[in-house]
């Protein structure tokens, strides 16, 4: 959380506050930028709790909780629903930085303005990020420190928009190419489908560690 | 157990505490907070950060490691030394060790964590270091200052920790001491060079000319803590609760080892003592003292200095012979200024000892030697004088400038020889008119060499066997300044004037890729041409131009002399693409701030300012690349340029809506306003000036106009060029000129 906070008001304070792509700092465009930028660290706070449910400590109570009658796919799915849980009260704490700081500065108030950038930007990449993380620590649990680097890479290299997971491309350029300063949040359609695609594939993955083996699960 | 086992032991005991490894691990990772949101280096550019390449990639991690290593060490040494009474284990342990030495060996174990931390540091970041900082890296200043800025700030941390949790015996207490002890080191005695243990005062870091002065006086910060924090150590070890017995009763069973306390007084004295006979600033006073001591009676015909630095240890000794004429014919005095740092061991006049009186009245980093000159006609005056030249207390956070090292030498006026005050006339404010002879011999390492400002010369006399070069210096004025350095000569002529350009060898690959004489050549052709010689040519013609230590600060020029400092030629600063195209544009466009910039200087109303040198800077370079490369070269490199950032620029959120700037807190919109000031002064302007050349008629008449205000009278009192007489020059307003 601290460093959440921290890296929360690095960014407003250095970036954001100068507004990105010629819009307000607290224009959608600005504050999925602000998102964006925090994303990385969120993410391996999310993977680092996946991490934990895949320890030698779990491993070894874990013998204990197969052998209970609680479904072993529920007590993954609620593990799963505690990690999701967490990631998103960090993904809030850091909005609540961020409107805190443009309702005091700037008296903003049309915090709903940011609900559409925010869940396109939190959404598919916890989704498919936690789908990746879970299948990398069930083949091998060091896995999952190649898919935080993986994340790093992702938000540090230029991809085409439909690509671009993390979105700090798309928030910081997108706007310079439209026609209009100031343009209305507008989700072209590639990336809407590049999104979708992200979070079908999260899914799936998340669904597949949810449920590991039938066969197994039954016995 | 002897103590050196129980060290053993412990010191085990604690490299496999997890609490242990992450204190590591944050101390090894703190460095790279000096790569991004610590930087307390001074910026050299006023509209984005930028510092030496010394000061970006070592400066400032070190620092930064300082920070947090001291923050985290701080708390592992308390934690440590609670653990046991935190446990409830001290009932057992003080029956097999006495507190004392337990206290004694862990903070000494944390003391040797520490050390093996900051060596992991150092070989960690030693490939990144020595990779961007290119040719201007030194291993040596690399170890120096890792082992210097932040070992020793870690070290203080332990020692100040461990000295408050042994009197308070709370770790809540303890911490909140630490964090007021850190905080004013960071705030109020951060201008204090002496006080500032965790942050040392360093505000650049030269890369081509030695940083041999401010490691010493950091050096000497540290000698004054380790004294001091050793004291308050050993006051604290007294402290240390044994037999049960509360503070008071402990300490009267602890002073019994009289030898500690013995110790603390000695201590303690040499810390007041370091702190108090500080040598490296003077004692200035805010008012003036000196009264005008020209006269006519006293004539100063010419000046031998026999000049002794001692490279090794930072300090300068001469000894200056006088030849002056008494005309009173009675005994008379003369006054002498002469650097605050140095002591006159001596005065003869014609071989007799004389009067003299240090006044010790420092003013503007100087002070008053009073001599009694005897009746004679013609006197010949010996002052054998020598110490570390002080620097102005007033610069006491950005100290380094006398430097006396083996890669660089500078010492100027009173800081080489006494300047005899006589022949300064106030009314005048310059030397009495009188034909004068200055010479000096002077022994230097042989990689050095001097270059006087100025029309002095220098001239190599001998090449000794020890490693060593002796020079004779002459100059017509009673006064010398003094560069020397690992020069390299380029000599350009051009425009009928013999330019000598001197560089540091560390920088010619840098020089040689930005095709530094030709640039010369074609800026002073150019300059010359359009606007009119430079002022501070020499009576021969002869200009010299020499890059000089990042500590001077910016650059002066007159008499045949401009000095540039080294910033001038930053790495960084070249591949700006807002100030030339290319390396060598980049470097035409520092030479021409000789013409604006230095020869005509600038004022403007803040530093956001779109009013600067670099507008008619920017632009000139656009009109010489414009004659080099051809209309299209220049029009794609620059004018294109210009107009892109400017659009930019207009489409900025707070240009389109100021009410909001104003909304935000002043270091928020100060921020704002250097990020746009950038564009401004480099795009803006530029745009701007080329706008109001079409307004007056065309590149002739504009050039006409300029070279009007350049080669026209100034007002000594006010010799800056502001927009308005630039507007007024060209007949325009500002409204002519707006662009949105």
């Amino acid at each position: 959380m601290l460093i959440v906070t921290f890296i929360s008001w690095q960014t407003l304070t250095n970036e954001v506050i100068l507004g990105i792509a010629n819009t307000a700092p607290f224009s959608p465009w600005s504050v999925g930028y602000f998102m964006s930028r925090c994303m990385p660290f969120l993410l391996t706070g999310l993977l680092f709790i996946v991490h934990s449910f895949f320890s030698k400590k779990e491993q070894l109570v874990g013998k204990l909780t197969k052998a209970t009658s609680a479904e072993q796919s529920k007590y993954m799915a609620i593990h799963y629903g505690a990690a999701t849980a967490a990631y998103l009260l960090l993904c809030f704490w850091s909005i609540m930085i961020a409107s805190v700081y443009c309702g005091l500065i700037f008296n903003f108030n049309r915090f709903q303005e940011f609900l559409l950038p925010l869940i396109i930007t939190i959404i598919p990449a916890m989704l498919f990020f936690m789908g990746i993380g879970i299948t990398a620590e069930s083949i091998k649990s060091s896995l999952i420190f190649l898919v935080i680097a993986g994340i790093i890479v992702a938000a540090l290299l230029p991809m085409p928009y439909p690509f671009d997971i993390i979105g700090t491309q798309f928030f910081a350029k997108y706007p310079l190419e439209l026609e209009n300063l100031d343009p209305k949040f507008y989700l072209p359609m590639s990336v809407i489908l590049g999104k979708s695609i992200y979070s079908i594939i999260g899914i799936l993955l998340i669904i597949k560690g949810v449920y590991p083996n039938r066969k197994q699960a039954k016995m | 157990m002897t103590s050196l086992s129980i060290f053993r032991v412990e010191l085990f005991r604690l490299l496999k505490d997890k609490i242990t490894l992450y204190v590591m691990a944050i101390t090894v990772l703190a460095p790279l907070a000096g790569f991004t949101v610590y930087r307390p280096l001074f910026s050299i550019s006023r509209t984005t950060y930028l510092t030496s390449t010394l000061g970006t990639y070592l400066a400032n991690p070190a620092l930064a490691g300082a920070i947090g290593g001291a923050a985290v060490f701080s708390l592992l040494v308390i934690i440590e030394l609670d653990k046991v009474h935190r446990t409830g284990t001290a009932v057992l342990t003080d029956t097999i060790i006495s507190p004392l030495l337990a206290n004694i060996v862990r903070v000494i174990a944390v003391i040797t964590i520490a050390i093996i931390a900051q060596i992991i540091t150092i070989i960690l970041y030693l490939p990144y270091t020595s990779i961007k900082s290119g040719s201007v890296f030194d291993i040596q200043l690399y170890m120096a200052l890792y082992l210097i800025f932040m070992l020793p700030a870690i070290i203080f941390s332990i020692l100040f920790s461990a000295s408050a949790y042994q009197i308070t015996y709370r770790v809540d207490l303890s911490i909140c001491i630490f964090i007021a002890f850190l905080v004013l080191s960071l705030t109020l005695w951060k201008e204090k060079y002496l006080l500032c243990w965790v942050n040392p005062a360093v505000w650049i870091l030269s890369d081509d000319f030695g940083n041999t002065r401010l490691i010493r006086t950091v050096l000497y910060n540290r000698l004054f803590w380790c004294l001091l924090l050793l004291s308050l150590y050993l006051i604290s070890y007294l402290c240390i609760r044994i037999y049960k017995k509360n503070i008071l009763g402990s300490i009267k069973i602890n002073i019994k080892k009289f030898y500690i306390p013995i110790m603390i007084v000695l201590l303690f004295s040499a810390g007041c003592y370091s702190y108090y006979a500080q040598p490296f600033l003077d004692h200035s006073l805010a008012v003036p003292l000196y009264k005008d001591n020209f006269t006519d009676e006293l004539v100063c015909k010419s000046i031998y200095v026999e000049a002794m630095p001692d490279i090794k240890r930072g300090r300068y000794y001469a000894k200056t012979t006088f030849n002056i004429d008494n005309l009173t014919g009675t005994e008379k005095e003369a006054m002498f200024k002469i650097n605050p740092g140095y002591k006159i061991n001596s005065v003869t006049a014609n071989g007799k000892p004389v009067y003299f009186e240090d006044k010790e009245n420092d003013e503007e980093n100087a002070k008053e030697i009073m001599v009694l000159l005897p009746e004679d006609k013609e006197i010949e005056l010996v002052m054998a004088f020598g110490g570390i030249p002080r620097e102005w207390n007033i610069l006491e956070s950005g100290q380094g400038l006398l430097e006396i090292g083996n890669n660089y030498l500078y010492l100027a006026n009173e800081e080489f020889s006494p300047e005899p005050l006589f022949c300064l006339s106030s009314e005048l404010y310059s030397y009495a008119e009188q034909p004068f002879e200055l010479t000096a011999d002077i022994t230097l390492p042989k990689k050095l060499t001097p270059v006087l400002f100025g029309k002095g010369t220098s001239k190599l006399i001998r090449e000794n066997m020890d490693g060593t070069n002796s020079w004779k210096l002459s100059n017509d004025r009673c006064l010398i300044i003094v560069y020397a350095a690992d020069f390299i000569t380029q000599k350009v002529n051009t425009a009928g004037v013999n330019i000598e350009f001197y560089y540091s060898a560390k920088h010619k690959k840098i020089m040689e890729k930005a095709q530094v004489g030709k640039t010369l050549k074609q800026v002073f052709d150019y300059c010359s041409e359009h606007y009119g010689p430079l002022y501070c040519y020499s009576d021969d013609n002869k200009l010299k131009l020499i890059q000089v230590s990042a500590y001077q600060g910016g650059g002066y020029a007159g008499g045949g002399s401009s000095i540039m400092d080294e910033n001038c030629f930053n790495e960084r600063s070249l591949n700006d693409s807002l100030k030339g195209a290319g390396g060598s544009e980049v470097m035409a466009h520092e030479i021409i701030h000789q013409w604006w910039g230095l020869g005509y200087m600038f004022n403007s109303e803040n530093l956001a300012d779109e009013w600067s040198s670099e507008g008619l800077t920017v632009y000139t370079t656009y009109r010489l690349m414009k004659e080099l490369y051809g209309d299209e070269y220049a029009k794609a490199n620059y004018v294109d340029m210009w107009e892109e950032e400017v659009d930019n620029y207009f489409n900025n959120f707070y240009i389109r809506h100021p009410e909001y700037l104003k909304c935000l807190p002043k270091k928020y919109q100060d921020k704002v306003n250097m990020d746009l000031a950038r564009v401004r002064q480099y795009c803006l302007m530029p745009l701007k000036i080329l706008e109001a050349e079409k307004l007056v008629g065309g590149e002739e008449e504009m050039d006409e106009i300029l070279s009007k205000i350049f080669t026209g009278e100034r007002n000594p009192e006010y010799p800056y060029l502001d927009y308005k007489e630039f507007l007024n020059a060209c007949g325009l307003s500002e409204e002519d000129l707006n662009l949105e």
